[in-house]
């Protein structure tokens, strides 16, 4: 069964956490990712997700959470995205990723608050698709 | 001596006047090649090297501004002092340019207008030490005197922004005020009498007054520059703060997602457990205080003062790491030693 949650984190901790998290409360594979490059890779079962969560710095020099996300509109993802950052609010990158009105979570966020959101998309996904 | 200086100094008011434009104008000048060596500000350089040439030019100065125009006098004496003149007046059109220097402001006068001046005057400087007659040098007074309205009026249309610009502003204007009584006097334009009396006192007043009016802008200057380097360091250290509070926030939101992962029962009375998420939650306080500083980062600059492949290579972890690695060889060729 492909994956409801694409998750695209340069920290390896993070992506396991992530994979466990959703299977351990929501019964959900999570397709977790570390770069941009391994996301064009993964496509076809990237964009049959219902939600994106990407982390917006992906490393220094590296392409960032929004070029994961204009990849991602570029090649018509249906989904929900999600930006999940550690930088300030007023930090650049930040500031552009609030522009693309997707929606941005501030590291650190409770687990519980992920989860519920989650839920929520994935319910309404269910009900609409 | 000089006729100016030996009628100041018949007198005890005037010789203290004297003394004090002297010593006002050695210490202005003097500080301010202190300060351009500190402060790398060509003004600086060029306000003294304008102030020490015109007490020099004015200490050339006969009593009669008129007087110039007795060209059989002493010939290379008076084209040596056109040529001091012309470099105090290239140093002041330096200073204007290097204080004042084009605005995008569409009130400002337009810097070419000042230059197109201030090479005419040029021009009519080289034409005395060509062909010295009074037509020369009454042009060459005339230009000058346009060349000093024109500085006025480039310096007071330039917008400015601080408080040692706008004592600049009003060094520049009084000088130029000052020191445009003799040309326009030689050009005709001012009757001569009143000049043949008090021009070189005029003078001698506006150079201590331009040299005091400078050492209040050094001050300030100095102030505002003072200023700048402690909101620059404040905004440095912001920066860390928050480039160091942003690196924090991946790992808090590991050991968030850890605790959460942990089975129900398993957090049920457990000590350890709950000092770890009380101490959680002292960090999450800790993240909130920093982000009062966010408002001072400057995220123009590109810089880290912290990079995290740095610090992973730096980890406790690694070191041990490194060590054992580095003790590798050396137990292998203890084993071989010990065969």
């Amino acid at each position: 069964m492909a994956a409801k949650i694409l998750f695209l984190d340069d920290s390896e901790d993070m992506r396991a956490l992530m994979g466990l998290l959703m299977k351990s409360k929501l019964g959900e594979d999570c397709l977790a990712l570390d770069s941009v490059e391994s996301l064009i890779n993964h496509e076809s079962e990237a964009l049959n997700s219902f939600l994106a969560i990407l982390d917006v710095n992906l490393g220094a020099g590296k392409p960032s959470g929004l070029d994961a996300y204009n990849w991602l509109k570029a090649h018509q993802f249906k989904g929900k995205v999600f930006f999940l950052t550690g930088h300030a609010r007023s930090h650049p990158m930040v500031v552009k990723a609030c522009e693309t009105g997707a929606g941005v979570w501030a590291k650190p966020i409770a687990a519980d608050i992920i989860i519920s959101s989650i839920k929520k998309i994935l319910k309404e996904n269910e009900i609409h698709g | 001596m000089n006729p100016v200086a030996s009628s100041l100094l018949s007198t005890t008011l005037g010789a203290v006047f004297l003394g004090a434009s002297l010593a006002l104008g050695l210490v202005s000048s003097g500080l301010s090649i202190i300060f351009y060596f500190r402060l790398k500000h060509r003004s600086l350089l060029h306000f003294a090297l304008t102030i020490l040439i015109s007490y020099f030019v004015l200490g050339t100065l006969n009593r009669d501004p008129m007087q110039i125009f007795d060209v059989g006098a002493d010939p290379l004496n008076l084209r040596f002092i056109q040529v001091i003149t012309a470099a105090g007046g290239y140093f002041f059109y330096r200073l204007v340019l290097s204080a004042f220097p084009p605005h995008a402001s569409p009130s400002q006068l337009p810097v070419s207008f000042f230059k197109g001046f201030f090479f005419l005057a040029v021009f009519a400087r080289v034409i005395i030490l060509f062909s010295m007659n009074e037509t020369t040098i009454r042009f060459a007074s005339l230009t000058t005197g346009c060349f000093e309205l024109i500085t006025i009026a480039y310096v007071l249309s330039h917008p400015i922004s601080t408080r040692s610009m706008q004592l600049n502003k009003a060094g520049c204007c009084l000088f130029s005020l000052g020191l445009m009584v003799y040309p326009l006097t030689r050009a005709g334009i001012l009757p001569a009498m009143p000049s043949q009396k008090f021009g070189p006192l005029i003078m001698l007043g506006t150079l201590s007054v331009v040299s005091t009016v400078w050492l209040f802008a050094l001050v300030e200057y100095a102030r505002e520059r003072l200023e700048e380097a402690e909101m620059a360091s404040l905004k440095n250290m912001a920066r860390a703060f928050i480039q160091l509070r942003d690196l924090m926030n991946t790992p808090l939101q590991t050991i968030e997602f850890s605790m959460s992962l942990l089975p129900d029962d398993f957090r049920k009375d457990n000590l350890p457990l709950e000092r770890i998420d009380h101490a959680l939650s002292q960090l999450r306080s800790v993240n909130v205080a920093l982000a009062k500083f966010e408002k001072d980062v400057d995220w123009e600059q590109e810089d880290n003062f912290f990079d995290i492949s740095e610090i992973s290579e730096n980890s406790p972890e690694k070191r041990a790491d490194s060590f054992f690695n580095s003790q590798a060889p050396s137990s292998h060729l203890d084993l071989r030693e010990s065969k």
